[in-house]
């Protein structure tokens, strides 16, 4: 997986709501069953804060936004839609389920960056490589560093989500015994 | 999940007869895991036992494993489709998980109904027997606690935001999304970031009418929705030790709203004695190592706190109640996973008792199981709700979330015993929820406006 996205920044402030800012949760609903695949999710992300969002946003470009980015209801659906416009995440914090839901969406994310929304401006180029957790603004020749997420997710994410890594998880255990991926020891029950 | 963090896995610990150490001795002597011991607090020994390692550091990434999980209708069909689109014919450990069909039930409409069927279905295919919906329904949150389904030293991931009321009985509980818990129903694991722990002692004495939902709503009010983000909020002090185990669930409950992974309380003889009968299996208390390293400690001297209203739109939107004007109100819901106990419904009843519920507000009592719903009709707690005009209903947490049984339409304002205010939280986005415990709740229905009831 290429950790390195280069784009334009996409500055939002504090407290951006996963079911109103980031995708109105009545979108996500098609004749009354929740959508889940990224193509679909992707027109909806953000349209609530910049109505154009999804036409102008280009695979690469990233989302530097405040503190408790992805508050509210832990639902997934917009963070599936950024991931379906090939959206990376730079964040000065996100709370707890949505740090879980970054992993499972498959998001590239910087979730712990204190200050960026004071070092960046919307419309900076920025090139932010993912794995070492370092953000460059091209656009005015700062580099900043944030802690990257641990090896263990970021294998989680370039398997394209929880979903994915479930996949081959239960792929391998198929499988003959072997490996790190096979399966935990069967416990006995203690009923 | 996928790929084994650096330092996880099993190594270094010997297992007793094929059992992991924590179950190793009901009668519970320290473990010793093997190296030199490590202080950790309450939450890090837990999380450490079940990585099957003798430490673990806060921040750190572990793979866990997973006493007991439950999903309900709402995200049990995502978790569902997960397995069966990953063609998986057998979960973990079916006495392991358990369906708590509580939101949309009974049945709203023919979609809800659809679901109850399927997951009943899927349940019989794979020998998961606890199913709870109808007549023995119940809030997941507040039936896993009754049930005996998580109990001191375990952990219980839930497909809630509001698991961590185990944390109540000193067990690590959180809450976890429907992909994770298909991942734990099949793999019988989890990866965690180890948190922090933040102590709170509450010293003092409770005054008249403040309970253990004010310390926490206090507490969010201080520090804010992000005030222990990604933390263990440890809970302690005298104060707690005062109340009755039901009473302090309403900490950990709302743990999450102050950001937190888990609300946890060192399990003491009330807890034991409460969790004795119930346990469902054996289990081994576990308590912190003195000299644990804490992130920070906050001490809050209780004796002057007064009960706390939540004003919209969030949790630590915080007033105390004499600060609080004129606010009439439409609607007075008294249940939900936060203080749907006896205890609740035994205090609402109290200050009911031959009063009448002001008029034009529409009061809704619900009991978070069965179990406490039976209790209240033994000791005419039903009986007094409808007598003040007010409405029972069989556990549900339908208009917690604005679900049906009392969504809130525009402009109309509730009063809540819940643990969420955000907006459409109970219905109309125009609506407003003002949260407090249940004594303020029943007298406000009677006032038709937030109040004491040292005003009726």
């Amino acid at each position: 997986m290429n950790w390195i996205l280069q784009g334009r920044c996409w500055k939002f402030g504090d407290n951006l709501s996963l079911d109103d800012d980031i995708l109105e949760f009545a979108k996500v609903f098609v004749q009354g069953v929740r959508v889940s695949d990224p193509a679909q999710l992707k027109r909806h992300v953000f349209t609530n804060l910049i109505p154009d969002f999804p036409e102008r946003a280009k695979p690469g470009d990233i989302v530097v936004a405040g503190k408790r980015f992805g508050q509210g209801n832990p639902h997934i659906y917009g963070l599936l839609g950024m991931r379906g416009l090939g959206l990376g995440l730079v964040a000065e914090s996100v709370p707890r389920f949505t740090y879980r839901m970054l992993v499972a969406a498959g998001l590239p994310s910087l979730p712990f960056c204190p200050e960026i929304t004071k070092r960046v401006e919307d419309g900076d180029q920025l090139r932010v490589d993912f794995a070492a957790g370092r953000i460059e603004d091209l656009s005015r020749g700062l580099s900043v560093e944030a802690e990257p997420l641990p090896a263990a997710l970021l294998e989680i994410i370039a398997l394209g989500g929880s979903t994915q890594a479930l996949r081959k998880r239960l792929t391998e255990e198929r499988r003959p015994p072997g490996g790190e991926m096979a399966p935990a020891p069967r416990e006995p029950s203690r009923a | 999940m996928a790929g084994a963090p650096a330092q996880g896995g099993e190594g270094g610990l010997p297992r007793a007869a094929g059992l992991p150490v924590c179950y190793a001795s009901r009668l519970g002597k320290p473990r010793t895991i093997g190296g030199p011991p490590v202080a950790m607090t309450l939450t890090e020994k837990i999380l450490a036992a079940h990585a099957g390692r003798s430490q673990v550091r806060p921040k750190e990434m572990i793979s866990v494993r997973v006493d007991q999980s439950f999903t309900d209708d709402l995200g049990g069909p995502i978790t569902f489709h997960v397995l069966e689109s990953h063609k998986v014919e057998k979960v973990f450990d079916p006495e392991r998980f358990f369906v708590s069909a509580m939101v949309n039930t009974p049945s709203k409409d023919i979609s809800a109904a659809n679901t109850v069927m399927k997951m009943r279905g899927f349940c019989r295919r794979m020998g998961i027997e606890r199913f709870f919906e109808g007549g023995n329904a119940g809030i997941h949150n507040a039936l896993a606690i009754e049930q005996g389904l998580v109990l001191p030293g375990e952990i219980l991931v839930g497909g809630n935001s509001h698991a961590c009321t185990g944390g109540g009985v000193g067990a690590f509980a959180t809450g976890m999304g429907s992909t994770d818990i298909a991942a734990i129903l099949i793999t019988g694991r989890t990866w965690l970031r180890v948190p922090e722990t933040i102590r709170y002692v509450y010293n003092g004495e409770l005054p008249r009418w403040v309970t253990g939902k004010d310390l926490i709503l206090a507490t969010i009010g201080k520090f804010g929705v992000d005030g222990a983000q990604g933390k263990a909020m440890e809970f302690a002090g005298e104060a707690i030790s005062a109340l009755p185990v039901e009473e302090r669930f309403a900490l950990p409950n709302m743990a999450v709203e102050a950001g937190a992974t888990n609300g946890i309380i060192e399990p003491d003889e009330k807890t034991l004695a409460y969790v004795g009968p119930r346990a469902r299996r054996p289990f081994t208390p576990v308590y912190g190592d003195p000299g644990a390293g804490y992130a920070a400690a906050h001490e809050v001297d209780v004796s002057r706190l007064e009960p706390m209203v939540a004003f919209p739109h969030l949790p630590s939107n915080t007033r105390p109640l004499s600060e609080v004007r004129e606010v009439r109100v439409d609607q007075v819901y008294i249940g939900s996973c936060t203080n749907g106990w006896i205890a609740d419904m035994r205090a609402a009843a109290r200050i009911l008792k031959g009063r009448k519920v002001a008029e034009g507000v529409r009061l809704i009592v619900i009991p978070s199981t069965t179990g406490v719903y039976r209790q209240c009709l033994r000791e005419g707690i039903a009986e007094t709700v409808l007598d003040a005009g007010g409405i029972f209903s069989t556990p549900t947490c339908g208009p917690c979330i604005g679900a049906h049984m009392g969504v809130l339409g525009d402009g109309m304002r509730s009063v809540s015993t819940s643990n969420r205010n955000f907006v459409g939280r109970q219905g109309s986005t125009r609506a407003e929820v003002y949260l407090v415990n249940p004594h303020i709740a029943a007298a406000t229905a009677v006032l038709g406006r937030i109040g004491s009831p040292d005003e009726l």
